[in-house]
C-alpha cells in the first residue's frame, strides 16, 4: 500500500485580486521506505504540495490519503492527531521554539502522549544521540549552529516515530558541507528505520541522494 | 514535581521580550496599587468618620420609650423613660457593653441679654459622655467631642453649660459668661435658668456645633420639671460588636415597652457618604480593569504577531487549536499573577509607608475639623485587586489567543 496517495490535487490562492493556481492537478503516490525529492524552480508548487501532504493546508480539489486515511473527512482536531502520530516536519528555517532548549524542543511533541516521565527523558536523549548532539541538550537554539539546529529539528520530527517526514528545502539555509551532513543523517534514518522522507529542493547534489525525484513545473508533475 | 512544559513555555515566553513584559507588569501592578491605596484610603476615611460620628454624639445604640422614634420629634416629653436606673442595671451585664448613660434632648432659647437664638439642648451625665467621646480604635483620632476653650462639664457641676463653638462664636459668649436658657417644661409652662459657660466644644458635625448646648442632666431635669430621661445611650467596646449587643438588648427589653436604634440607623450623613464613595470606587475599579485589559491585550497581541510562525510550527507538530489557545491564555495568566503579586506587595508597602506619615485632610463637608488620613490595609481589598488583575488578564488574552488558534497553519508558517 502507498503511504501517500494524492489524486488530482489542485490548489488556488488569492493574491490580492489575482487568483494563482499553485497546483493544477497533481497525482502522486509514495510507497514505503522512499527517500523522495520534489524538485522544481521556485513557484512550481513544491511547498504547496508538501503542505497538502502534511495536512497543514487544504486542497481546493482532489484527495489525499495518508496511510490509507482520507484526510478530507477529518476535523481540525483529528488532523492535528494525524500529524502528531504519522507526520514529522523539518523546516527550511528550522523553526525551533527559541525559549526551549534542544532537549525540550525534541521533547515537545511527546508531551501530548501518555509516556512516563523517565521513558520520555530516555527517548529524547536517544534522539539527541542519534543526531550527534547529546552534549548540547541544554543549549537554546540561538546557542547552536545552523547545522546543529537542523539536526535538533530532525530529532524533533523523528521523536514521535512518524511514518513520513516532510522537509521543505531542509538544506537551503545551510552551507554545502553542513547540508550534505544533515542529508546524510536523514538518509541513514531512512535506511535504518524505514521512515519515508519527502523533501523539496532545487539543489542537484541533494537530488542525487534521493531514491526518486518528482519534477514539478507550474503546478504540474512533469516527470 | 515536574513543572509542565506548557507552563515553562508560558513563563519563558513572557520574559522573552523583557521590556515589553515589564511595562505590562508595571501597568497591572500600578492598577493593583491604585486600588489598594484608594480603597485603603476610603476604608480609613469611613472608619474615622464612623468612629467620630459614634463618639461625638450618637453612641452605639440608643434606647427610647416605645413610640419615640415615630412620634418623639413632635411630642418629645410624651415618651420618657421612667425607670432609667432599673434598665441600666438590667443591661449593664450584657457582654461588650461598656456603659449606659442617660440623656434628655430638648429645644429652647438661649439669651445673652443682647441676643437670643434657638438652641438644641442636651442634658447629660458628664462622666458617661466623656467616656463616650473617647476614640480608641482609630489611629490618630482622640476625641469625638473636644473642648476648645475652658473645661468640660464634670460630675459636680449643676448650673454650668458647655457651648458648641459655632454657637459660642455667634453669640459672642466666652468662658465665664452667664447665659439664660428658656424652654417649655414637660407640663407646657415656660421656665428659665441662669447658667454659666464653662467651656466650648467641637465635634465632627458643624451643624451640631452651631446649635448645641450641653448641661448636666440634673439641671436639665430641674429646668424641664421632670425626673425622667429621654434616651439611654449605650457604648459598646468595639463598633463591630454593635449588632451582637443589639440582639441581646432586644431580648432583654422586649417586655419593657422600649425601642432602640443602632448608630448606623441614626448616622444618615455617614451612610450617604459611604454610598457615594463606594460608587466612586466602583468606577475606579472599572477604569483600572480597562487599563489592565488594554495593556495585556496589546502585549499578547503583539507577541502573537511576532510568533505567528512558531504557532504554525507547534500546530504542525500536532498541537490542537485548543492547546494553542491554552498556551496563550496561560501567558496572560502568568502576566496577571505576577503583576497582581507585585501590585499587592508594592501596594501594601506603600500603604504602610503613607500611613507612617499620614495625609493631612481638610474638614469634610459639614464638619469643622480636618483629620489625618491613613491607608488601611484591608485583606478583602488585596484579594479583590488580585482577582481583578487575574480576571482582566484572562479576559484580555482570550481574543488574541483565540485568533492565534484559528490560524491556517501553512499561512502561519510562511509568516516572517
Amino acid at each position: 500500500m502507498d503511504i501517500v496517495e494524492a489524486k488530482a490535487l489542485t490548489k488556488d490562492f488569492h493574491l490580492g485580486k489575482t487568483l494563482i493556481y499553485a497546483l493544477k492537478g497533481v497525482d502522486l503516490a509514495v510507497s514505503e521506505r522512499e527517500f523522495l525529492a520534489i524538485a522544481g524552480p521556485s513557484g512550481s508548487g513544491k511547498s504547496t504540495l508538501l503542505n497538502l501532504i502534511g495536512c497543514i493546508d487544504l486542497p481546493t480539489s482532489g484527495s489525499i490519503k495518508i496511510d490509507g486515511i482520507d484526510v478530507s473527512a477529518l476535523s481540525s482536531d483529528e488532523l492535528a492527531d494525524l500529524r502528531a502520530t504519522k507526520i514529522g516536519f523539518i523546516f527550511q528555517m528550522f523553526n525551533l521554539i527559541p525559549v526551549l532548549s534542544a532537549f525540550e524542543n525534541i521533547e515537545y511533541p511527546l508531551l501530548r502522549k501518555k509516556i512516563k516521565h523517565h521513558m520520555r527523558k530516555e527517548k529524547v536523549m536517544d534522539a539527541l544521540k542519534n543526531v550527534g548532539l547529546e552534549s548540547f541538550a541544554t543549549h537554546k537554539p540561538d546557542e547552536l549552529s545552523g547545522g546543529q539546529r537542523q539536526r535538533v529539528a530532525i530529532a524533533r520530527a523523528l521523536i514521535s516515530e512518524p511514518k513520513i517526514i516532510l522537509a521543505d528545502e531542509p538544506t537551503a539555509n545551510l552551507d554545502h558541507k553542513t547540508g550534505t551532513a544533515v542529508l546524510e543523517v536523514m538518509k541513514k534514518i531512512n535506511e535504518d528505520q524505514g521512515t519515508v522522507f519527502i523533501f523539496s529542493t532545487h539543489d542537484p547534489k541533494v537530488m542525487s541522494m534521493a531514491s526518486r525525484i518528482v519534477q514539478l513545473m507550474d503546478g504540474k508533475v512533469i516527470s | 514535581m515536574e513543572i509542565p512544559l506548557d507552563l515553562k513555555l508560558a513563563v519563558r515566553n513572557v520574559f522573552r521580550n523583557k521590556v515589553r513584559s515589564l511595562i505590562t507588569l508595571a501597568a497591572i501592578a500600578f492598577g493593583c496599587i491604585s486600588l489598594i491605596i484608594a480603597g485603603g484610603f476610603f476604608e480609613d476615611t469611613f472608619l474615622q468618620m464612623r468612629e467620630s460620628v459614634i463618639h461625638s454624639n450618637l453612641g452605639h445604640i440608643q434606647i427610647y420609650k416605645k413610640g419615640y422614634i415615630e412620634k418623639g420629634s413632635a411630642k418629645p416629653f410624651d415618651y420618657m423613660i421612667e425607670n432609667p436606673d432599673e434598665i441600666e442595671k438590667l443591661i449593664s451585664s450584657i457582654e461588650h457593653v461598656e456603659l449606659i448613660t442617660p440623656r434628655i434632648t430638648f429645644s429652647g432659647l438661649m439669651s445673652t441679654g443682647e441676643n437670643t437664638v434657638s438652641i438644641f439642648c442636651q442634658g447629660i451625665n458628664p462622666e458617661g459622655e466623656q467616656a463616650i467621646s473617647v476614640i480608641e480604635t482609630v489611629k490618630g483620632a482622640t476625641s469625638g467631642l473636644a473642648i476648645e476653650a475652658g473645661e468640660n462639664l464634670s460630675q459636680n457641676d449643676m448650673y454650668n453649660v458647655i457651648l458648641g463653638r459655632g454657637l459660642a462664636k455667634a453669640m459672642g459668649s466666652k468662658v465665664g459668661d452667664f447665659i439664660i436658657l428658656v424652654c417649655n417644661t414637660v407640663g407646657g409652662a415656660l421656665n428659665a435658668m441662669d447658667m454659666k459657660v464653662k467651656g466650648t466644644f467641637f465635634t465632627i458635625s458643624k451643624e451640631f456645633d452651631d446649635r448645641a448646648v450641653r448641661m448636666p442632666i440634673a439641671a436639665a431635669q430641674t429646668l424641664l420639671r421632670t425626673d425622667k430621661v429621654q434616651t439611654l445611650v449605650v457604648l459598646v467596646d468595639k463598633t463591630e460588636n454593635t449588632d451582637q449587643v443589639k440582639k441581646q438588648l432586644l431580648y432583654l427589653v422586649k417586655d419593657k415597652d422600649l425601642e432602640l436604634k443602632p448608630w448606623y440607623e441614626l448616622a444618615d450623613f455617614y451612610n450617604k457618604t459611604v454610598e457615594l464613595y463606594g460608587r466612586q470606587f466602583l468606577v475606579l475599579k472599572f477604569i483600572i480593569a480597562i487599563i489592565v485589559i488594554l495593556s495585556i491585550f496589546n502585549t499578547i497581541n503583539m507577541s502573537i504577531w511576532e510568533r505567528t510562525r512558531e504557532i504554525g510550527t507547534i500546530m504542525a507538530l500536532g498541537s490542537r487549536r485548543r492547546e494553542v489557545l491554552k498556551l496563550f491564555l496561560l501567558e496572560g495568566l502568568v502576566l496577571g499573577i505576577l503583576g497582581g503579586l507585585i501590585g499587592i506587595a508594592a501596594g501594601t508597602v506603600l500603604a504602610y509607608l503613607i500611613s507612617l506619615v499620614g495625609i493631612p485632610m481638610p474638614p469634610p463637608p459639614g464638619a469643622t475639623v480636618g483629620w489625618t488620613a491613613h491607608i488601611k490595609i484591608v485583606p478583602q481589598l488585596l484579594i479583590a485587586s488580585f482577582s481583578i488583575a487575574l480576571i482582566s488578564s484572562l479576559v484580555s488574552s482570550f481574543y488574541p489567543a483565540f485568533k492565534a488558534s484559528r490560524l491556517i497553519i501553512a499561512d502561519a508558517l510562511r509568516h516572517f
